[in-house]
Formats: structure tokens, sequence, C-alpha cells
């Protein structure tokens, strides 16, 4: 049904302009997550294999004319579209940049008008199951909860920025919005569809490219299209179901492409930075879920890491294929990708009251093995003698006994960080507690306060954002941060060691539990008491992985293991992972040792050892323990990687070079490959080679600071002037401002919490006053 | 007497030009008082109405409440969207004071604002209206959608409440 309103006779007056498609507005408290219990249109599949239909000449005919009334409304409108809201548009990045600071592009010139955007009740008619799914998930909610309005609002009320600020935002978050021109000031789009629905199934189901990696929506949205014609022509607006059922190929052909399968695809939108068109700073990295993806274990791209794991992608995990539970056309054999996008947003559920989506999320956050908690070892009294790994070793314990607990905490299995993405407004953290039989606590780190803060001294995996004074950027005030004054996390396959100390009551008798939790909540409640004032509903906690060991006053013998307990090994190698980042070398090779004691054949481990005395300088051993690796498996890309760093300090350039070729070869999209083979041609003046390796190392991370550096000084001896100067300006726009460990160390000075959690090597105890600790306790 | 008739005629004719530019002159000032609504826009509420919108917006004096007022007038029929937004110090209980005020039963929303309540709907001077009450935060809204015709095909009571939910899920997204 047209829907077009306007007025020759009040030029000002509100426009209405949705084109082809019938309307009905939605909110959550009117909406049913089925688009409709009514059976969908008949449909039997064609047989896996058989050919398309052959049309009859009358259906021939008929698509021919369907398709010129299609494209001439189509044209039509938009140019209509564009006449009306053009001319009181914001061009604030100039004509040519209209989504400025976000990345969005668009097909054609201009404006898209809303209304060219089939609805999501139009595809749930057919896609049942994915509507249904959709409608509870975090894509269709991105735009209208109150967790995002509250932020985004902050942007479009300040008084030096406003809405056409916002775009950066809403090109992920509200692309149609973006794409209609609806960021503007007194903006002439009606918002009510196109804000309640947020990424509605017609937004990725209509991108026809993806942009290089530099996520803010780094994609073109082409003029949406359920089909298209015998000749693969796009047929734009919504067409009968009949036409979509009789060419089912057709249909896929217009809204389906193979990068939707992709990482890339993900990473248009999750993968975002602070540009200085929003900032009026500089770049700076806000995300890059994308990135850690590609680093992680499961990208296969990244011959550095500690574990190897079969391939897997974004989609892999948060799109799993699942039993169709209503009727849903593009199933196949009963299976479809989940629309659900399970992650870890349990607040959108929550606050909608979408239950399955809530029940689901915190089966996905607990189901998966993602993470492994372990509680490694103990020292007693101060005695540097290491008790581990506990449950393999015997020892004993006595009233009074002071003990620090190693926690060592393994992000196992997930293919980006824990938190990823805005770590200043998720909470996870550690809980540790200390108690005795009859649950009297000892100790007790990272509990819930009854405001519902969280303990301050908890190790949390968190960042803190500062502004250029200093100031910690509450709120999400994204445009006002200048550095990072603390940033915790466990990146993909690695780990990280927390330590605390206790003392055992002088009256302790019988068995002590300790537990280590690693608790989640979205989002952390002080940015809940900004959105809803305090008097708001407690939001979930989901304890996604914890370990209890029960240790008995006096002799403990080694028991067996549980389910989910690594292999002595791997526990050995984990803790030996966190040394190394905490850069306490001397330890982590001991660790990395006593893997070697249990597994002589694993070759990570020499190269474990390796490459911790390597970033302890000290080359000699790290060679040898190169050496053996190689000896072991002459192949490795790892230990190759790693031999080739050692022939540079040796100055056995054509090595070197052999080695880094031998990683490239094997993996041609590792960037730190790509970049110390780069870095060694430059040394050798083999430029147009150098050339070649921070060109591949752009494609693969278009922000790498060593490839603008490098070549902006190649391009320039080349004498491609224009490339080197954009290299360069590049480099000084990406690169960190030396003044942000100031802003940071500002902000650290006046909070010792954090300041303390920021020292690699800390301790969480109570025994602060009688100096047996370092700054923690209740 | 024809003569007569050819005046008044040219005279009517120019009162009809007149008034429509005096009628032209305050639809285009109305509509220059366009998007001034600081909770939502013309476009928006005349989607909501389903018809064009013309906005009254009185800007609230500190502490009193400040009120959008959407016609859409076709024919016989008016249809009218009226945001009142208000910042109370106890804003929970305004919420069940206006909740209260509303007569007959109200029943509570999930996910608008940090709270909301539906009023039955109501025939008042000859509207048929919805109503909803809620906060975000201390802000609390009131927003009524009406009609004065009965036989409003658009306006049946659940499209009424499904364009005054859509409108209060708008208003307090802008609060926020």
């Amino acid at each position: 049904m047209l829907k077009f309103q306007w007025g020759k006779a009040v030029p000002l007056a509100a426009l209405v302009l949705w084109g082809t498609c019938g309307w009905g507005q939605s909110s959550a408290a009117s909406e049913n997550t089925s688009a409709n219990t009514a059976p969908p249109p008949a449909y039997v599949p064609r047989a896996a294999g058989a050919p398309p239909a052959v049309d009859t000449p009358a259906q021939v005919e008929a698509l021919h004319r369907l398709e010129a009334r299609a494209q001439e409304r189509s044209a039509a409108e938009r140019q209509k579209y564009n006449e009306e809201i053009a001319p009181s548009y914001n061009y604030h990045y100039g004509k040519n940049n209209p989504f400025t600071p976000g990345n969005l592009r668009v097909e054609g010139k201009g404006f898209i008008q809303p209304g060219a955007f089939p609805t999501a009740e139009y595809c749930g008619t057919c896609h049942q199951e994915a509507y249904s799914q959709w409608r509870q998930a975090l894509h269709s909610n991105s735009f209208r909860s109150p967790f995002y309005r509250a932020s985004v609002n902050i942007l479009i009320r300040d008084s030096t920025r406003g809405i056409a600020f916002a775009r950066h935002c809403d090109s992920c978050h509200n692309p149609i919005a973006v794409a209609a021109g609806g960021l503007t000031e007194n903006s002439l789009v009606d918002r009510s569809r196109i804000d309640s629905d947020g990424l509605t199934c017609t937004t990725c189901h209509s991108v026809l490219q993806l942009d290089s990696t530099n996520g803010n929506a780094g994609l073109q949205l082409g003029v949406p299209a359920v089909i298209v014609d015998e000749k693969g022509n796009r047929i734009p607006g919504q067409v009968p179901f009949d036409e979509i059922l009789r060419h089912p190929e057709r249909h896929s052909k217009a809204v389906m492409h193979d990068f939707m399968h992709t990482p890339e695809f993900c990473a248009a939108c999750h993968k975002a930075n602070l540009p200085a068109t929003l900032n009026d700073y500089k770049f700076i990295r806000a995300f890059t879920t994308f990135d850690e993806w590609q680093q992680s274990k499961f990208s296969q791209r990244n011959p550095l890491n500690f574990y190897a794991a079969d391939f897997k992608t974004c989609q892999d995990c948060h799109m799993p294929r699942s039993a169709a539970t209503l009727p849903e056309y593009g199933a196949k054999k009963g299976q479809f990708a989940s629309h659900r996008w399970l992650a870890g947003n349990t607040a959108v559920p929550f606050y909608y009251g979408f239950d399955e989506q809530l029940k689901k999320t915190i089966e996905f956050l607990r189901a998966g093995n993602y993470l492994n908690v372990d509680i490694f070892g103990l020292k007693r009294n101060s005695d540097n003698r290491l008790i581990a790994p506990l449950g393999s070793t015997k020892f004993s314990l006595a009233p009074s006994d002071t003990v620090e607990a190693l926690v060592v905490i393994q992000n196992k299995n997930i293919g980006h960080s824990l938190l990823p993405e805005v770590r200043d407004l998720y909470e996870a953290w550690v809980e540790f507690s200390v108690s005795d039989d009859q649950g009297r606590e000892i100790y007790h780190s990272g509990f819930l306060k009854p405001d519902g803060m969280l303990d301050p001294r908890a190790h949390s995996f968190t960042n803190r954002p500062v502004t250029d004074e200093g100031d910690f950027v509450d709120n999400h005030k994204v445009w006002t941060i200048h550095s990072v004054a603390y940033d915790n996390t466990v990146p993909a396959g690695r780990s990280v060691l927390v330590r605390y100390q206790f003392r055992l009551p002088a009256d302790i008798a019988g068995a002590v539990h300790v537990t280590a939790k690693v608790n989640y909540r979205h989002l952390r409640q002080s940015y809940l008491n900004n959105i809803f004032g305090k008097d708001h509903p407690d939001y979930p906690v989901v304890e996604i992985a914890s370990r209890t060991r029960v240790l008995n006053i006096g002799e403990n013998r080694a028991v067996p293991p549980e389910a989910n307990d690594n292999p002595d090994w791997m526990r050995w190698n984990n803790l030996g992972i966190a040394l190394l980042d905490q850069q306490q070398y001397a330890e982590a090779v001991a660790a990395f040792t006593e893997v070697i004691k249990l597994r002589y054949d694993y070759v990570d481990g020499y190269t474990n050892v390796g490459l911790t005395e390597i970033s302890w300088e000290k080359y000699g051993s790290a060679r040898t323990a190169i050496h053996k690796a190689l000896s072991l498996d002459p192949q490795n890309a790892r230990a190759l990687y790693y031999d080739g760093l050692l022939q540079r300090r040796l100055g056995n350039t054509e090595r070197e070079i052999a080695d880094f070729r031998k990683v490239v070869e094997q993996f041609p999209q590792s960037r730190d490959a790509r970049r110390e083979l780069g870095i060694t041609y430059y040394q050798k003046k083999y430029d147009h080679e150098a050339m070649e390796q921070f060109e591949a190392l752009q494609k693969i991370d278009p922000d790498d600071l060593a490839a603008h550096y490098n070549l902006s000084i190649l391009y320039r001896r080349a004498g491609r002037a224009k490339e080197a100067a954009d290299q360069q300006a590049m480099f000084i726009d990406k690169k960190v401002d030396p003044g942000a460990p100031t802003y940071s160390l500002d902000y650290l000075r006046v909070h010792p919490e954090i300041a303390t959690e920021s020292i690699p090597w800390h301790m969480h105890s109570d025994l602060l006053n009688e100096g047996g600790g370092s700054g923690h306790g209740k | 007497m024809a003569s007569n008739f050819r005046d008044w005629s040219r005279l009517f004719s120019t009162m009809q030009g007149v008034l429509a530019a005096v009628l032209l002159m305050s639809l285009t000032s109305a509509a220059h008082a366009a998007n001034q609504c600081p909770w939502m826009n013309q476009a928006t509420a005349s989607g909501l109405l389903e018809g064009e919108a013309n906005i009254e917006y009185s800007k609230s004096p500190a502490g009193q409440a400040g009120i959008c007022t959407f016609i859409d007038r076709e024919a016989s029929l008016t249809r009218t969207l009226t945001i009142q937004v208000e910042v109370s110090p106890a804003a929970h209980q305004r919420v069940e004071e206006l909740a209260h005020a509303c007569g007959g039963q109200s029943e509570p929303v999930p996910a608008v604002g940090n709270e909301a309540n539906l009023c039955s709907s109501t025939d008042r001077k000859g509207m048929r209206e919805e109503r909803i009450v809620g906060r975000v935060r201390d802000q609390v809204f009131s927003i009524v959608l009406g009609t004065s015709s009965k036989n409003d095909s658009a306006r049946h009571a659940d499209m009424l409440r499904m364009h005054l939910l859509s409108a209060a899920e708008q208003v307090s997204g802008s609060l926020f």
C-alpha cells in the first residue's frame, strides 16, 4: 500500500514516504514474537539438485511487467524522497560524506527511503522461525533498547556535537535510519518503525558488498530486493509470495551472498574505531572482535597461538544450526541457522521479558566450556615453594597458615577475548571465596554489595577509558576517550593468573572449601543506575565457569580430576602463559619446563620456553629451546617464526628470510609473519619485496601501524608521493598519542584500587594491615 | 443585482483567497513550529496518526509539564496525539497517581521506560482515547492517542493501542 504524504502548500510539513510496503507498527509491549500464527503460503521444495522451475511465457511476461513497475516506482519514489529530504539534511562532512563518521555506503545516489525496506513481518510470513528468534535477539533491539538510547542520546544532546555525529553509532545500530537521512536536526523521517526494528531482515540481507575490514559499518547497503529476474537483475521492493515460492533460487540470489557466511561480514560492525571526525582528536581503537577472532586458534590464520583448533567462524558459534520449531522455508533438512545470535547480552531479554532468549543466553554462556577455572596451586606461610598442580600433589595445611592461592583462568574456547567489545560497560569478574565446613566465611573477594555494586577490589575483566583530564569516561561517552588507563581481559587462547592470600583461622578444623568463579553481568551496575536511576530490578548475574577444591586441614593426597579439568601438562602450560603475560619470565620458563617433563615430545613446550626467553632477552638459551623444537618438527611454523627472530639477532639474514617465508607460505594471513618479513626486506633494502609484504599486511589489518609507517617510506622512495603522504597521515592518526600515558596516570593516581589491579603482579589479600598483603581486602 | 452578485462573488473569492492565505500562513507557522517537540518529530507523529499532523508545542517552565500536541484533521475526523512530560522528584508515586486518575482499570506495560501503565480506552467529549503513563527515571510522561469518530476504521481499539505503545517507545527512548 503506498503511503505517501506531502504538502505542496506546507513544504515543511511532515513527510512520510514509505514506498510500496505495508506497515504495522510494533513495540515490545504489543508484539508477538511470532510474525503471525497463520500457516505460511503452501510450498513444496524441489528435490535437491533439481533444475529451477521453467516459467510459462505468461509468467515471464508477468514478471517483466512487475519488474518494470518496481524499478520505475523505486526510482521515482527515491528521487522524490531525496528532493524532500536533501534540502534540509545537515551535510556536516560535505555532500560526498553524508553518513560520516560512519563508514556506511548505499547503492546509487542519495538516501534510500525507509519504505524501500520490506518489513520483518513480510519476511516472517514464510520465515517464522527466523522472525521469532530475531525479534528477541540483539539485532532487532539494537537501537530501541534503553541501554543504547541512554548512551546515544548523550551524544545527540551534546552541545558540541549533535545528531549528525550519531551517524557513527547508528551506522551499525540503526543503519536504515542513517541511510534514510533520518539523522539530522528537524528530521522529516518517520522513525517509529525504523527504531523498533533496528537491524531488520533486509538490513543484513541487502548488503551488496563489504569494504575492507575497517569496521564502523564498512559495507554497501543495496536498495532491497527479495528476488532477481531470470538474468540476475534485482527487482526492488516486495513481490507477491508466489513469485518467490516458484523461484526460491532467485530469492536466494537476491538475499544471500557467500560473504554472509564469513567473519568479514560480522566485522563490518563488530569492529569499531573512534575517528577524528567523531572526537576531533584522532583515531582511537574502540574494539575489534574480528581481529581477536583472526588472531585466535579458530581462524587458523595465526601460527603463534598456544593451542590449535578446528576452523570455526563467528557464525559457527553464534548462528549454529538446529531443528526449526516453527515453519521456516529457509531451513535445510529441517535445520536452520540460529537468528538468536546468542552471546553475552542478558540485559536486553531481561528488560523486554524475552524469557526464551534469556534462558538460552544463560545456557549458552554456561554450556560451551569456554573458560577453564583452575585453582592451580598454593603457597604456605610465605614459603616460595609452589604446591601444584593441586589435586595431583600431596601437601598439608595447618590452622593459622597464611595461604596464597594461584587461580589460573584460561580462555579456552572463545574465539575472542573475555570480554570483547565494550568492556567499559560489561562486567565480568572473579569471585573467590574460602569457607570452612560450617560455611563460615574466611575470605571473600568479588562479592556484590547490598546496592548491587561490585566489590571495588575484585579482579574484574574490564577497562577504564579516560578523558584527556584523566576522568573515567562513564556512560560510554566514547567521543571523549583519549586513553585507556586500564584494560584487563583474557585474550583468546591465553590465560591469566589471579593471586589471593588469606589466613586460616586458628580454630579451624575439618576442611577448607575454596571456590573460584567467573561471573558475568550485562551491564555493570553503575551504568544500569545511570540509565534507570537506582530503583531498577537486579539484572542477571551468570556464573560462566567455576571450580571448587576441598582442602583438608592436615594431609591432602592426590584426587581424581573432575570432568572439566585440564590435564596437568595443560595446567602448567596455562600457568606459563599467564606468567609470561605478567612478565615473570623465570617463573614462566619454569612452568613451561614442567610441561616438557610431562610431554617431552611436545614441540610447543620447547617453543614456549624459547619465546619466553626471547621476551626476556636471553637469546642464547632461547636458541637452544627453539632448535630443539625444530628438531622435533622442522616445518613447525610457530617455531620457525621465533627462529626467524633469533636469526635476525645473529645477522643470519638468509636464514631469517627463509624462516619467515616458510611461515608465510603456511599462514599467508599471519600478520606477524608478514610484518617481520617486511621488516627484514626493508632492512636489506629489498624495497619491492618489503612493499609486497606490508601491502599484504594491510589487507589483513587495515590499521596496522607498521604497515602505514613502512609503506609511507617505501612509497616515497618509489616516487609515489600521494600514496606515501596518505600512509604517513594514517600512521600519525593511528599511532598512540604520546600524551596518552599522562591521562592514564592522572586517573590511576586517584584510583588506587585500579592502580593496584593494573600492576601485572598483584595480590588480593585481607592481610594488608598486617603487612602480609598488598592493598586489597574488604 | 447581477453586478451586486458579481461584486459579492468577487469579494467572496477575495475573502476565500485571504482566508486561504491566512490559513496557509498559520499552517506554515505551525509547520515552522514543526519538529520542536523534543520527544518525537512531526513525521513520526504523522505516521502514528496515519495522517498529516500539525504540532502545537508548549515548552515547560522548570518543574511544570511540557506538552506536544499533534493534530490530524481530515474532513469530519480529528485524531490527536498528546505527549506530556514533567519532572517529578517522586516520579513513581506520580505515575501511580496518573494511572489511578485514568479511571477504570490500568494495566502495567512492560519494556516502556522504567515503568508504564496503559489506561483503558475512554470516550470523552466524543473522543475515543487510549492513554499510557510512565516514567524514565524522574521524567514522568503521559501520552494520549485519540480519535473523534467511533467509526474511524483505522482507529479500532487494538490499532489505537498498538500505535500508542509505539508512541510510548519513541517518547521513552528519547527520554533515556
